[in-house]
């Protein structure tokens, strides 16, 4: 197998997108009659949008859907093209050197129809590796122990339609991997499989990052399985980032902790969320007989909500809590930032 | 050069192996299929008593009959082959993980189709195997030239098929139009009856279908007396190349801009 032409500069640089738009145009009538295309006017699908992933990180892309992470993806791939800025894969054009640039990307689709379901798990890689130039023993061999790494070795000779749907992710993770890539390009990865699959196959991706020294960009609707990444994140909104930066970071600037308060009478906690939710202390969002739940609210320490409780509330307080504000919180608290 | 060859080998190693694995896990379909190809040779063994010993198809109708459905059906099995694969692969959204792979997107119609085209051409053979067993009479010392022709046809029938695929990838179906061709094919190509047959204003049209080309070629080759259509190997040939080369460029051209313009407008992955 040809090596592509990479320099060592440009091994450093993993994935680098500077100023990318997209804008679908419709079509000319006769085209847009024969395709039936279903653009008809234009559409703006990525704004000007600029990031980078260093080699042997994890970058999450996060956002509703039609935020443009698909075509972000697609454009790295090279299923289509940036209406202007340029998009860089260890220093190769995405656009203009789309062929070399195949052969340093694994791509994960999100749909497993994009396996050939009639074949066993061997011979889809037996394709795949054929189609990017590796033959005999070797391939073979890669082909076993990369089945191995995403723990489907001993299904090596199962039919792709005998297979789990997590079973399924995990053989095309190992299609996306086996030609050893230099970057990783994951569409929804786990939308199909249960929480149990998708936090093994977060955990192989982490290793794979970190063994293999390769980008890895993922986008996922999961916010457990951001969390447990650890990553690099990328909102997008619109087809503009509205955050590009690691997850802690944005948590130390948007989070607000959550409280969680526990009395042990239904008069106290009444009294408490009367007191919290007068002096502006906590935006109550859940409350029983017993408990009271909320966000902090901005530059209110913890200590501010004991001495705002009214006495009775105080002296039955059971359990007072803080907790990190769920990721679904802070990602609504970024997006909704700059709604009017 | 010599990469570049091992890599052409290579691609199309893989696409031919998983198409005939795939093949062979469907048997009953691969058998059924099997069987209707060679259905049309019995009736033609009936209708030959028919005809008789017309002199318009050489005085032996089955011998006739069999090289134009032998013919035929090779070169069906490749035109339409394309179109078929090609909406497989996008109905099953295999073609958006193949088009990420490193291979030239020129030349994959080609790659996905061999599988078609060397069934078609082992179909033929074994037809006129059938048909000799059942009465047929060839000069079996055109078998070579018979090959060539098949080849050729091959080419240029490919090149149609590749045209038709690079109307596919936008339209997302293109079957209409290549059934069409093939009907208008098997009318004008003569499979089944002598292209003198055709009136003279219409016969000309004859002469833009590859199948003209290959079933009177291999007529002349293989037949002692071809009927009163006659067409040399060498003209047949000639035609064949002149079909491929023009075809052949415009197909492979539109084929790689189609791609691009589905790229551009974010065409790909619909079907």
């Amino acid at each position: 197998m040809t090596e592509p032409r990479v320099s060592t500069a440009a091994q450093t640089r993993g994935v680098v997108v500077r100023d990318v738009t997209k804008v679908y145009r419709p079509s000319n009538k006769l085209l847009s009659f024969l395709l039936r295309s279903p653009i008809k006017e234009e559409v703006h699908a990525l704004n000007g949008i600029s990031f980078s992933v260093p080699p042997g990180e994890i970058c999450a892309v996060v956002g509703p859907n039609g935020a443009g992470k698909s075509t972000t993806f697609r454009i790295l791939i090279g299923l289509t093209t940036a209406t202007t800025g340029s998009a860089q894969i260890m220093g190769l054009d995405c656009e203009t050197e789309s062929l070399e640039i195949r052969r340093l990307i694994g791509w994960m689709p999100s749909e497993d129809r994009s396996l050939i379901m009639r074949l066993s798990c061997a011979d889809n890689l037996i394709f795949h590796g054929q189609l990017q130039g590796l033959s005999g023993a070797g391939l073979r061999k890669r082909i076993q122990e990369t089945l191995d790494l995403v723990g489907i070795g001993h299904r090596a000779k199962d039919s792709v339609f005998s297979l789990s749907s997590g079973m399924r992710a995990r053989l095309q993770l190992a299609r996306s991997l086996l030609h050893r890539p230099k970057v990783l390009i994951l569409d929804e990865p786990t939308a199909t499989v249960d929480p149990i699959a998708s936090y093994e196959l977060i955990e192989t991706l982490k290793h794979v990052a970190t063994d293999e020294d390769i980008s890895i960009l993922i986008s996922s609707h999961r916010l457990d399985e951001i969390e447990a990444l650890h990553s690099h994140i990328i909102l997008l909104e619109g087809g503009a980032i509205k955050y590009d930066g690691d997850l802690d970071a944005l948590r130390e600037v948007h989070t607000r902790p959550r409280v969680q308060l526990e009395f042990r009478t239904p008069e106290a906690t009444s009294a408490a969320s009367n007191a919290l939710a007068t002096r502006g202390v906590l935006e109550i969002d859940a409350e029983t007989e017993l408990e009271l739940g909320g966000l902090l609210a901005q530059d209110i320490e913890l200590g501010d909500v004991v001495a705002v409780l009214p006495a009775e509330a105080t002296r039955s307080l059971v359990t007072i809590r803080e907790e990190a504000m769920p990721l679904r919180d802070l990602l609504a608290a970024v997006y909704q930032k700059d709604q009017p | 050069m010599r990469q570049g060859m091992r890599r052409i080998r290579q691609t199309s190693v893989a696409f031919l192996r998983a198409a005939i694995v795939e093949d062979m896990s469907y048997p009953m379909s691969l058998v059924l299929s099997q069987l209707g190809v060679v259905v049309p040779i019995f009736i033609s063994f009936f209708i030959a008593d028919l005809v008789g010993e017309s002199a318009e198809v050489g005085g032996d109708y089955l011998t006739f009959a069999t090289v134009g459905l032998a013919m035929s059906s090779a070169l069906q099995s490749t035109l339409q082959g394309f179109g078929n694969r090609l909406q497989q692969i996008q109905d099953r959204g295999l073609f958006e993980s193949i088009l990420v792979e490193p291979i030239s997107w020129t030349w994959m119609p080609l790659g996905i189709n061999q599988w078609n085209m060397i069934r078609g051409f082992v179909n033929a053979i074994l037809l006129l195997g059938l048909g000799s067993v059942l009465g047929a009479k060839f000069d079996w010392s055109g078998l070579g030239a018979s090959l060539l022709l098949m080849l050729a046809g091959t080419a240029a029938v490919s090149a149609i098929g590749i045209l038709a695929s690079s109307l596919m990838v936008l339209a997302k179906r293109s079957q209409p139009v290549v059934v069409l061709y093939g009907l208008a094919a098997s009318i004008f190509g003569g499979a089944l009856f002598s292209l003198s047959q055709l009136p003279d204003w219409l016969r000309p049209v004859s002469y833009l279908f590859p199948h003209t080309y290959v079933l009177n070629g291999v007529r002349s080759a293989l037949m002692e007396d071809p009927g009163s259509f006659v067409m040399t190997v060498p003209q047949a040939l000639a035609g064949l190349g002149i079909t491929t080369l023009v075809i052949g460029g415009v197909g492979l051209w539109s084929f790689r801009r189609s791609l691009e313009i589905a790229r551009e407008l974010g065409l790909l992955s619909g079907y």
